[in-house]
């Protein structure tokens, strides 16, 4: 999908005409920001939006998130396990440390790769 | 939160006098054509000069008609041509009337501080298109050069097969393939510069992301300084429309005010008692003069 994201009040503002314009091209709806479906039609609006407000116009292009393919198990286990903790307040780190699951700076550092 | 007076009262550097009674209201000199009218209360009606001629009149304009009288402030804009189509922004006229006499709002140390904070934020450019033309344009030449390599192969392949002299064409591929490999490294670089060009636009962003925050909080502390200002003088209003002519009810404060624009500039107008004249262009009271009189105005009825 393509992700546009408004930062001025102008701008935001065209966001929303624009959305209110053209539902049919809208994903989703953020506040300041949408998703436009991926089609030449969302493209569009996407340029002419940032072709009227320049740089207060961010326009990124979405992948699907499938976490089978993209994560390792080790992170998706980590994720399960600390959504299953016993204490609410014990912070990742600390719940990590003394287990096989992985350090936050190792996760920091390490970029998701098809 | 409550608006409070200023020490002193009144608004520094104010031009707009006032008169000294309400229901005294200023003489006023007009000349049309070379003639010279004075009065508390001028009728235009007999002559040529609509609402619109009367106001630029007002505001300096020379031309047929000429008013003598105190520059016009900016309460003139808003009220100061009563037409039957008046349209009044009532909460933005009534904050005006109370900053005119003194009123200030608890919040303006804030607006104050997020204005300051505005003006510093002018966030750098952050146009990437031209490296992301780069990025696009060395895929091609990319994609382009790796089908002229796979062709080439065919070919040289094909030679082979067919037991004929090669060496032409392994010149060629050879050349193809370093060409590509320049192609590659071109488009890797370009890839390069675009990610750095796309971590530098974060810090501009994050000031683009502040600047909108402060311009919705500057405008939040503008519409509450105007609702604290406009209700400090409502009682005030509200006394003023039930003295001037018209059917309005006001309520108790501006969102419950049900009524036409006209009553509200008429009472505006009676609260502000200015030297500078009003325009009229409604029926409503029983001649010019008494209009002046009643909202101790002077008056230019057209």
């Amino acid at each position: 999908m393509i992700l546009v994201v408004t930062y001025s009040i102008g701008a935001r503002q065209t966001l929303r005409n624009v959305c209110s314009a053209h539902e049919e091209t809208i994903a989703r709806r953020l506040g300041r920001a949408v998703l436009f479906e991926e089609t030449e039609l969302g493209a569009f609006l996407a340029l002419r939006l940032r072709e009227k407000h320049g740089c207060d116009v961010q326009v990124e292009r979405t992948r699907p998130f499938n976490e089978f393919s993209l994560v390792p198990e080790s992170v998706r286990e980590a994720a399960q396990a600390y959504e299953a903790r016993s204490t609410p307040s014990t912070s990742y780190a600390k719940f990590q440390s003394g287990t096989e699951h992985p350090h936050p700076r190792d996760l920091h550092g390490q970029e998701l790769t098809e | 939160m409550t608006a409070q007076r200023e020490p002193h009262g009144g608004q520094p550097g104010s031009r707009v006098a006032t008169a000294p009674d309400a229901e005294q209201s200023s003489r006023l000199t007009v000349t049309i054509d070379g003639t010279t009218l004075r009065g508390v209360a001028v009728d235009l009606r007999s002559w040529s000069i609509d609402a619109e001629d009367a106001a630029a009149a007002i505001r300096g304009r020379t031309g047929t008609c000429t008013v003598a009288c105190p520059h016009p402030g900016s309460l003139f804009d808003a009220v100061g041509v009563v037409e039957p189509s008046l349209n009044v922004s009532l909460r933005r006229v009534l904050a005006a009337v109370a900053r005119r006499r003194g009123y200030r709002a608890d919040v303006v140390d804030e607006l104050r501080s997020v204005s300051a904070e505005l003006a510093t934020l002018s966030p750098p450019d952050c146009d990437r298109s031209e490296q992301r033309r780069q990025v696009a344009a060395a895929g091609t030449d990319e994609a382009k050069l790796a089908e002229r390599v796979a062709t080439i192969r065919g070919e040289l392949q094909a030679r082979r097969d067919a037991g004929v002299d090669v060496s032409a064409t392994e010149k060629r591929l050879s050349d193809a393939v370093a060409a590509l490999t320049d192609a590659r490294t071109e488009r890797l670089s370009a890839e390069q510069a675009l990610d750095r060009a796309r971590e530098d636009s974060r810090p501009p962003r994050d000031r683009r992301d502040r600047r909108l925050r402060l311009q919705d909080r500057k405008r939040n502390l503008e519409r509450a300084i105007r609702r604290e200002l406009a209700d400090a003088v409502y009682n005030e209003f509200t006394a003023a429309v039930w003295r001037v002519p018209g059917e309005s009810d006001p309520g108790r404060s501006v969102v419950e005010y049900e009524g036409d624009g006209v009553t509200a500039a008429l009472a505006v107008l009676r609260m502000l008692r200015t030297a500078t004249p009003a325009v009229l262009a409604v029926d409503r009271f029983d001649g010019p003069e008494r209009a002046a009189h009643e909202l101790g105005v002077p008056i230019l009825r057209v």
